[in-house]
């Protein structure tokens, strides 16, 4: 397979980053420290909104006032059953109850019609509540203020939330990672470890994560592997990849079709399918594996005239 | 019935007898039929071996012109997945005439298509000429490959709504 390694690279006529990589960690052709101190590096989660919103969504419901304490028993007893999407919710929050949404029109006057019949003195009102569960802690905040409701916290997303979503050692090796790119290219590592890397070729598709896939596919197939890997993966499950550029749709299918766990990327393509802006493949519903994207900000080596940069090299 | 998606379909049962998902593709140009493949996955370890990726990676090494590629027509058994449909987008095929809808992964309409991938080529696209056919074969690979998992356990419960 003809391969593109030694060849200059028309941005920053840098020459084959394999041979170079030996001698010092370099990123895009300038030097780096091999620790991250003192450099000013970010990784940023690309996340559905759903996620990333402070609030989440309201909704009207009618609530009866509990104005005796003994009541309560009789009164869950009478109420209609809360509609499964609106389960999140608690029936009830310093002396109000929840009877129903106020869309559901035929289910209130049923229910008022029972409550009535238990001759007690009673109070309607409408509130708002949260329409949907909470799924971050930030959201959690804003919905309990609303109305009383069930939060499970997810500590894989609250981390890429948070403004350092990643400790010291996970951004050395982060950075590390993406120091060991080759130019143009693509590495997939576990962990610390890289286990396969290319950039694009020549030929036809040879875009440098795909090429990266099937390098990693030689290599697990290989005696080799056998021997230096105690477990038996499959395909990249569990693997992080690092990219030079933001990958095109058949790259990041591709990507999906590995089961990558984790992908990091530096440029915007313009061709690409998961920055901001773009499609969000990774965040596409009817796809079965998603992965979780981040772009990876490194001041004073992100000025690379890399703006016309496509996915599969330069158009 | 098309010869050249006949072609695609004894490929795709040759994928079938060989424990591959059963997808095959031909290319085609100018009325000859200049590839064709069908899915290895399983056999090479490698996600992206596709039917068509495994057709286009022994064509490349010809040196089709761009011109003779924008002839190109692809006969394939399924809807090409997105890794594959956006490969065609990039070489600018002329045509794609396929089988089945690919509800899980489809790349021309069912999941992702030209629009997702900022694609400005147009192909020519003719669809769901054999669905019954190509679903045929999928559903006895599906089969075969869950006679030995266990069954799956599903809690039913009653559904309230408003
Ligand atoms: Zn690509
Ligand atoms: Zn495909």
């Amino acid at each position: 397979m003809l391969k593109r390694c030694g060849e200059r690279d028309d941005s920053n006529g840098e020459e084959c980053p394999a041979k170079r990589r030996e001698f010092e960690p370099t990123l895009n052709g300038h030097r780096i420290a091999p620790s991250v101190s003192g450099i000013n590096f970010r990784v940023l989660p690309i996340l559905p909104a759903e996620l990333t919103t402070f609030e989440v969504p309201l909704v009207q419901f009618y609530v009866v006032h509990v104005l005796q304490l003994q009541t309560i028993g009789q009164l869950i007893k009478t109420l209609p059953d809360i509609p499964d999407e609106f389960r999140h919710l608690k029936r009830i929050k310093k002396g109000m109850m929840l009877v129903c949404p106020v869309h559901c029109e035929s289910l209130f006057e049923e229910a008022k019609k029972k409550l009535l019949g238990l001759n007690l003195p009673l109070e309607f009102q409408i509130v708002e509540v949260p329409a949907k569960k909470p799924l971050t802690e930030r959201q959690f905040e804003f919905a309990k203020e609303k109305w009383p409701t069930s939060f499970h916290s997810m500590p894989e997303i609250e981390k890429v939330l948070a403004d350092q979503p990643f400790d010291g050692d996970e951004s050395r090796i982060i950075l590390a990672n993406m120091s060991k790119v080759p130019s143009n290219g693509c590495l997939i590592a576990d962990g610390e470890r890289s286990l396969a890397e290319s950039t694009h070729g020549t030929m036809l598709l040879e875009h440098a994560a795909l090429e990266a896939i099937r390098n990693l596919a030689k290599y697990q197939q290989s005696e080799a592997y056998s021997v230096e890997e105690n477990r038996f993966a499959y395909l990249a499950t569990g693997c992080d990849v690092f990219l030079e550029q933001e990958p095109c749709a058949m790259c990041a299918m591709g990507l999906v079709h590995a089961r990558a766990k984790r992908v990091f990327f530096r440029n915007r393509s313009s061709n690409g399918v998961l920055a901001s802006g773009n499609w969000h493949l990774h965040l596409e519903p009817a796809i079965n594996h998603h992965y979780q994207v981040f772009e990876v900000k490194i001041d004073n080596f992100d000025v690379n005239a890399n703006a016309s940069r496509h996915c599969g090299g330069i158009l | 019935m098309n010869e050249h998606m006949e072609t695609a379909f004894k490929l795709a049962e040759e994928a079938l007898k060989n424990d591959e998902v059963p997808v095959g593709c031909v290319f085609v140009c100018d009325g000859v039929q200049v590839g064709q493949g069908r899915n290895e996955v399983n056999a090479s370890g490698d996600p992206t071996a596709h039917a068509e990726m495994v057709a286009i990676r022994e064509m490349r090494k010809h040196n089709w012109s761009e011109k003779e590629i924008h002839t190109f027509e692809l006969f394939v058994t399924l809807e090409p997945c997105i890794m594959c449909a956006a490969a065609m987008y990039e070489l600018g095929i002329k045509r794609i005439v396929y089988g089945a809808a690919n509800q899980r992964f489809g790349g021309i309409e069912s999941v992702g298509n030209k629009e997702k991938y900022g694609a400005e080529h147009e192909i020519e696209v003719n669809s769901l000429i054999e669905a019954n056919r190509a679903i045929g074969l999928l559903k006895q690979f599906y089969e075969l490959e869950n006679a030995n998992a266990p069954e799956q356990k599903r809690k039913i419960k009653k559904k309230r709504n408003c």
